[in-house]
């Protein structure tokens, strides 16, 4: 399918590639066909409804390797997963317009069912983390290390 | 807004399929026990509203933002 946006221009998507929320993202209840346009450590998330729509998204377990990641078995069930192996996790990252004030939104994750291409923001129920953490730093400090890898 | 009282143990029904229950009642603070289907998200208002804020801030990147600028 052929979609229109507003910083990509128009796209070519296969329709297996497009993510059906099962609900939309909070605020966002109505939007349920996305795109993950990946671009590195930083990738978009495109809203197929809504060509101004998309929101900057990371893997949080890049920046994060102790991340906790639990979610009820009602989430599980409502995405049709019963393990880990089945799931995949992305994060919702805010870009102000000074960017180094970035942060990332570790409370409310997107959980996605590979197979099914199925998503949906979950709350998590570990309280320690905040819907806008500080990611600018940490995000440098892996973009260094790929480098001297690379190197 | 429809408003009910209702006590103790005492049960509010909506629909066929969501039911609400009065816990404990406890110095200003009212335990509530809420029973829906699976698809029918229940959250606290303020961390709805607080991830509710986050998004649409998200969704306000700067729109010359680009990826490649940064990493």
């Amino acid at each position: 399918m052929n979609i229109k946006t507003m910083r990509f221009g128009e796209m070519e998507v296969e329709n297996d590639k497009v993510l059906k929320f099962v609900t939309g993202p909070l605020g966002f209840a109505d939007k349920l066909n996305w795109v993950i346009v990946e671009n590195g450590l930083l990738g978009w998330l495109q809203s197929v409804d809504d060509p101004e729509l998309a929101f900057v998204i990371a893997n949080p377990f890049e920046f994060y390797e102790d991340y906790e990641f639990g979610i009820s078995q009602e989430e599980m069930s409502v995405l049709n997963i019963s393990t880990n192996k089945e799931l995949n996790v992305i994060s919702i990252v805010s870009v102000p317009p000074k960017v180094e004030n970035m942060t990332i939104n570790l409370l409310a994750p997107i959980v996605i069912n590979i197979k099914e291409s199925t998503a949906k923001q979950v709350i998590l129920s570990n309280n320690k983390y905040s819907v806008r953490h500080y990611v600018y730093g940490d995000l440098m400090k892996v973009k260094d290390k790929q480098k001297e890898v690379s190197a | 807004m429809l408003v009910l009282t209702r006590k103790t143990n005492q049960l509010i029904i909506i629909a066929d399929n969501i039911t609400i229950k009065v816990i404990e009642l406890n110095d200003g603070s009212v335990k509530i026990g809420i029973d829906a289907p699976k698809h029918i998200p229940v959250f606290r208002e303020e961390i709805y509203k607080e991830i509710q804020a986050e998004n649409k801030r998200a969704a306000e990147a700067p729109k010359d933002f680009n990826i490649e600028g940064i990493i």
